[in-house]
């Protein structure tokens, strides 16, 4: 019998820490997460709610005003066409590489440790992947023609360029999305008939029952099921990589100094996951918190996040080097200038922002202090969110002194790129809370199967 | 856990003596195979540059074993435990790698271009000669190519009769088995030579006629022409002197020397003390060992990753020492993992035919490593694709010259053969479960995916023979004698690290879970 009090730190390289802690059975673990949703919904919840509303209502009048106005609005300049809306857009889609990244590499890499995260992550992915979609919507101008982003055929035989890597964002982010869903909603189903059998109300008997598709766990079921998974999973891995791929060929195809670069491509998604990762700990310390559900998102989860974050922020480190290197090592002076601007000029502080928060604060991670203790690494997230965000504002502004010295201005953000981005969170909360509310937060069969007793071969000996 | 499986004791350890005629027949057929590739192959440049692929392919199996045996302390695997001691042989072969380095630091400038045999401050103190060139090249390479030009064709065309040029004409074929030392970047007059020689010989094809009517008037005719033969044929000549001034005090010699000497310090240091905790684990059982080799794979990864990076850098990409790309390091990286996965495929194969580690890896081993050779076939692919990608989009001339030097010279067939061998057929033929789990078709992949690389590496290296011209695409039997050479040295040597020793860690606390493990 593997011991269940194991000390979740305890390093024991014979044994694997058990992933469920506090002796809980299979019926512990259903009742641990449906619970949440079946109980009385607590005012805290509306409060909550209603505050996310609001945050929605200002991106909704920030976009109606934008609509009424016109790009304008913002601080968009000369040399910078591209304000705070691609650097918004990439956070968000950056935030959305967390959860498929958890559930299907980590699911290809039988990293079983996955499955207590998984279900809060995926679905983080597809609010975060929700707010991203409203920036290229909206940024464009003339929103009411953003459906000629898709190529869809027309009488003016207008199309979009697609030799542009604006168009293969289009493919991609929405290919993204759409796999994203399904692949969370295949592993929401055995949950949900899990919900259904529990149900008291008929609403919910109804909601869940149709929501369910009729699952009734036979072993047929069962078996289609694994397989699906394990294909979407295969399908959805290529595409973690591909959405930030190509988002970062949106800036390195081009011929500027300071975003040509070969290696934005594997930079880009390793600080996806970066930035995934610390939503997900930022999210995830909070909720477990709340939800009182540390035997099942234990400290060794967090630790391995925590570890995945060091990783991650150290392959940025590595990039952030790599382009600095060769900056010199080109001799191209323009590409030099780019980053020494970078690093020294107008927006020097940013630069540093984005280096102390992305390469500094998760070397923290490296004392097993740092990645255990839950407010630490909350912190430490939190400083990771912003210095994600100051990373793509950093390549953003690197436009600022270009070629012509004449046009050279400074990016001053209005009330108006503020409030558009506070919005975008208002848009997530919203999501988040209704998820928290009606969900299983925790993909409740996947954790049974960590549970030693779900092992056929449980008991059989010792 | 499943429970039940086990493996025959007896064949996972190691013989001794049984081992030494091996290791002597492969070590003197390695020697011997080089030796003969020294007389079939006159041409000292294009020798070392033929010893430098084969070198660069054993080295990233060596550093890949290296890589993934810390990838899997770090990330406590469990599965690989079995397999886990024949990848350290391979990274132990890393003695053997600071050994067959020697040849091309001793010859390093028959290799590099950017080398000299002469001190530093000489190559300085010339280039310093020629500072009205650096000054226009300063102010970018484009738009003042063609100013730069005027100006040395005034220096060195314009007086040069038709009769040079006429003999020129040849030139570039000729240097590669007569004089490839007449095109090292000596003097930058010889550059300006050979690249004279270079749009001599496009325009006597394409436009004989009006170059031999403009031929007295050189200095008109490369004014209207310009930039387009330059970028067509070779690096612009100020653009080549510019790279060589800036990054004189990165390549040169000495400080390559100083490099590659803490390269293989880390990689010794790492692969040595890996190698003793896990060897010292199987006498001893200490399951601290295990928690020992996870904390200090951590800080290993990171010296291993800048040093392999900048390793990568000075040997492969500084051949072409004016192009530059940042994720070149990744892709060597990439690379080398999937080659020693396919490695470990092999010589397990082989191990188990001769009746060792029976029980200890089946086909379940074979399944994973065979993924994880795919899946870094497919890691490679991105990276060199979006290198291609983007350095082809954005067609900067600097850059776009690195591919464009491989679309000629009869390197077009053999960047076909890259795309096919490397990731086509593989990625289509290796996908399915069913040949993953086959020893014999995951053998054959594995053979494959070696050459596949050995290709890539040629590629990259072979038409730098003499740079700055491309070389042409001449396969030797050099080419194919050094790297069966090599790879006679390495089984040697791979041999000897083993010798006496267990082949899987028979006291690993996570060995039980890598016997019994099973893909779902």
């Amino acid at each position: 019998m593997i011991d269940m009090t194991l000390d979740p730190n305890a390093d024991n390289p014979a044994q694997r820490t058990p992933l469920v802690q506090g002796g809980m059975g299979f019926k512990d673990v259903s009742h641990a997460v449906c619970d949440i949703s079946e109980r009385k919904t607590p005012k805290i919840w509306f409060l909550c709610l209603a505050a996310a509303l609001s945050t929605l209502g200002l991106l909704k009048t920030s976009i109606l005003y934008l609509i009424w106005e016109g790009t304008g609005i913002w601080g968009l300049n000369n040399p910078t066409y591209w304000g705070w809306a691609i650097v918004n857009f990439v956070f968000w889609v950056g935030i959305g590489h967390a959860g498929t990244l958890i559930s299907a590499i980590l699911f290809l890499l039988r990293q079983d440790w996955r499955t207590g995260v998984n279900r809060f992550a995926e679905a983080m992915t597809l609010m975060a992947v929700a707010c991203a979609g409203v920036f290229p919507g909206i940024h464009i101008g003339r929103v009411w023609a953003a459906y000629w982003l898709f190529p869809i055929p027309n009488q003016m035989t207008l199309w979009p360029n697609f030799h542009s890597p604006l168009l293969w964002d289009v493919f991609a982010v929405s290919t993204y999305a759409t796999v994203s869903l399904l692949f969370w909603y295949v592993g929401l189903i055995p949950d949900l008939a899990t919900m259904r059998d529990r149900a008291k109300t008929k609403y919910r008997k109804i909601a869940y029952g149709v929501l369910s598709l009729g699952w009734t766990g036979a072993n047929k079921h069962w078996q289609r099921y694994e397989k699906a998974y394990a294909i979407l999973a295969a399908l959805a891995t290529p595409l973690v990589l591909s959405v930030h791929t190509i988002v970062s060929f949106d800036f390195t195809v081009s011929n500027l100094p300071g975003w040509h670069t070969t290696i934005f491509p594997p930079y880009f998604v390793a600080g996806a996951v970066f930035s995934g990762f610390a939503m997900v700990i930022t999210l995830m310390t909070v909720v477990r918190h709340i939800y009182k559900l540390e035997n099942l998102i234990t400290i060794r989860h967090l630790e391995n996040m925590c570890k995945i974050i060091l990783l991650t922020g150290t392959l940025v480190g590595y990039a952030y080097a790599m382009e600095f290197f060769i900056a010199w090592y080109s001799g191209v002076e323009f590409e030099s200038y780019a980053f020494i601007n970078r690093a020294f000029g107008q927006y020097g502080w940013a630069y540093f922002i984005m280096i102390g928060c992305n390469v500094i604060s998760p070397q923290f991670f490296w004392f097993k202090w740092c990645r255990t203790n839950v407010v630490f690494m909350f912190i430490i997230s939190i400083f990771v969110n912003i210095g994600m965000w100051f990373e793509r504002f950093v390549i953003t502004m690197t436009l600022n002194n270009d070629f012509l010295p004449s046009s050279w201005d400074y990016y001053s953000p209005t009330i108006w790129d503020v409030s558009t981005f506070v919005g975008s969170f208002g848009l997530f909360f919203t999501l988040l809370l209704l998820f928290l509310r009606f969900l299983p937060i925790v993909a409740i069969s996947e954790v049974k199967n960590c549970i030693p007793e779900a092992d056929p071969h449980h008991g059989d000996h010792h | 856990m499943g429970h039940g499986k086990n493996f025959d004791e007896k064949t996972v350890v190691a013989p001794g003596a049984k081992w030494n005629k091996a290791i002597a027949i492969f070590g003197l057929a390695g020697i011997a195979l080089i030796a003969i590739a020294c007389f079939t192959q006159p041409n000292k440049a294009q020798f070392m540059h033929s010893y430098l692929t084969s070198f660069m392919l054993f080295l990233s199996i060596t550093l890949g074993a290296l890589g993934f045996t810390m990838i899997n302390h770090i990330t406590r695997a469990g599965w690989s435990v079995t397999i886990r001691r024949v990848q350290e042989g391979f990274m132990k072969n890393i003695w053997l790698m600071a050994l067959l380095f020697l040849p091309i630091l001793f010859f390093a400038n028959e290799i590099f271009s950017w080398a000299d045999s002469r001190d530093g401050k000489t190559l300085e103190a010339e280039l310093k000669l020629d500072t009205y060139h650096f000054t226009d090249a300063h102010h970018g390479h484009d738009d003042h190519a063609e100013e730069v030009h005027d100006n040395h064709s005034q220096d060195d065309k314009v007086a040069a009769p038709k009769e040079v040029i006429k003999k020129e004409l040849v030139a570039p074929k000729d240097k590669i088995g007569g004089h490839p030392e007449k095109n090292r970047v000596r003097q930058t007059q010889e550059i300006s030579e050979a690249q004279d020689a270079a749009e001599a010989h496009i325009e006597g094809e394409e436009e004989e006629e009006a170059h031999s009517e403009g031929a007295h008037d050189a200095h008109d005719a490369h004014h209207a022409e310009g930039g387009r033969f330059d970028l067509a044929h070779g690096r612009h000549r100020a653009h080549l002197e510019h790279s060589l001034h800036v990054k004189h005090s990165y390549l040169n010699q000495s400080s390559f020397t100083q490099r590659a000497i803490i390269y293989f310090i880390i990689w010794i240091a790492l692969a040595f003390f890996m190698f003793k905790k896990s060897t010292s684990q199987d006498a001893d059982g200490n399951p601290q060992t295990t928690i020992l080799m996870g904390k200090a794979s951590a800080p290993g990864l990171m010296l291993y990753a800048l040093s392999l990076t900048f390793a990568s850098f000075d040997w492969m990409m500084s051949l072409d020492y004016a192009w530059f790309s940042t994720i070149y390091g990744v892709i060597y990286f990439a690379g080398g993992i999937m080659c020693m996965h396919a490695a470990t495929v092999l010589a397990v194969r082989v191990l188990q035919s001769k009746g060792y580690l029976q029980g200890a890896v089946d086909q379940e081993h074979y399944h994973d490593l065979g993924k994880l050779m795919w899946a870094f076939m497919i890691f490679w692919t991105y990276t060199a694709l979006s290198q291609y990608l983007i350095i082809w989009y954005a067609d900067i001339p600097e850059e776009t010259i690195w591919f464009l030097n491989r679309y000629k010279e009869g390197w077009l067939p053999v960047t076909y053969i890259v795309i096919a061998s490397h990731f086509l057929i593989p990625f289509a033929f290796f996908m399915s479960r069913h040949m993953k789990r086959n020893k014999n078709i995951c053998a054959f992949f594995a053979a494959w995916l070696i050459i596949a690389e050995f290709i890539y590496i040629y590629w990259q290296v072979m038409p730098t023979v003499t740079f700055p011209i491309t070389t042409p695409f001449s396969p030797s039997i050099a080419d194919a004698l050094i790297f069966l050479g090599m790879a006679g040295l390495y089984v040697a040597a791979f041999l000897l690290n083993l010798k006496n020793q267990n082949l899987i860690p028979v006291r690993d606390p996570r060995l039980k879970e890598s016997v019994n493990f099973v893909n779902l």
